[in-house]
């Protein structure tokens, strides 16, 4: 009060503060992608640990590391701006790779 | 001398193109041959299923998990420190590739804690055919995962010693590299810890 600010005044700038810097922090794609792919691993490792992997936890890791892959090679990577359009093809080719061999893994294991 | 000028320009755009090409060029090679070391893998699976899931049962999945997250962490970090090149704040990006780097030395850290205790354990890399793959794909990828923490180390010296045009091209190669390293971990994680 000495200085014209009550406490509730101060925990109000707090507030806003904390909302803009978390404003900001969701604004770059970076950010969001690094959440995301924290919460997708810890998703998979839940998946695994906690609950019995069956077809659907089997199925459930191989879309969720498929999307892992995906936003790396987009978010991180940025393939879709840096490299020539010819790789960004190679990199579409290898994740879909990569899923196809998933799935392959998986359809042996149920005797598709 | 205007004529000469453009030259330079030309030319050292040429040299930023070309380290860059080589970068993905590498990066493609390298992804190319984890895809046959995954088909591989895979076809050997299918042919002694029970054993694989039987040895697959005695990897910490906890340590693989950690480690998921230190290479997205610092893959991200990575990332935020190019950016902040970009937006010409040197200092925040030393800051960030520190960052990196020290999620790098925890990754190589535990990598090599998960090796101790296999080892103790009795588990080798002549063991059976899934500790064979199992060794193999993590060590390629061990000694990836070295080579990109001497490249940053670079990048953090080019960036300690001179903040110059020159820094930007050498960051976003060695970040196209450091990144590949976390999209091949993100296969290896779940192929080898937990599909079964």
């Amino acid at each position: 009060m000495a200085y014209g600010r009550s406490s509730m005044d101060c925990s109000i700038s707090i507030v806003i503060f904390v909302k803009v810097m978390v404003m900001k922090f969701y604004k770059n794609i970076v950010n969001v992608a690094w959440i995301t792919l924290i919460t997708i691993t810890f998703l998979a490792w839940l998946i695994v640990e906690e609950m019995n992997l069956g077809l659907w936890g089997t199925f459930a890791i191989i879309i969720l590391s498929a999307l892992k892959v995906n936003i790396v090679s987009r978010v991180f990577m940025e393939v879709k701006t840096a490299a020539l359009p010819a790789y960004a093809i190679f990199f579409k080719a290898w994740i879909f790779a990569v899923v196809i061999i998933f799935f392959s893994f998986f359809a042996y294991q149920r005797g598709l | 001398m205007k004529k000469n000028y453009e030259d330079v320009v030309i030319n050292e755009h040429l040299s930023t193109d070309s380290k860059s090409s080589g970068v993905w060029i590498f990066v493609s090679i390298d992804m190319a041959i984890f895809l046959l070391f995954f088909i591989v893998f895979l076809s050997e699976r299918n042919n002694n299923v029970s054993l694989f899931i039987s040895s697959q049962e005695h990897l910490n999945i906890t340590i693989g998990f950690i480690n998921t997250v230190f290479l997205i962490t610092s893959s991200w970090l990575v990332a935020s420190a190019i950016q902040s090149i970009r937006r010409n704040a040197p200092h925040k990006s030393i800051l960030l590739l520190n960052l990196a780097l020290l999620f790098g030395f925890l990754f190589v850290f535990f990598k090599l804690y998960e090796y101790t205790e296999k080892f103790n354990a009795g588990i080798s890399i002549i063991g059976n055919y899934f500790y064979l793959f199992y060794f193999l794909l993590t060590f390629i990828h061990f000694a990836h995962v070295i080579g990109g923490i001497v490249a940053l180390f670079i990048v953090r010296r080019n960036l300690v010693t001179s903040f110059d045009e020159k820094v930007l091209p050498v960051a976003e190669v060695v970040g196209v590299y450091w990144h590949m390293v976390d999209l091949l971990w993100i296969v290896l994680f779940p192929l080898l810890y937990l599909l079964r």
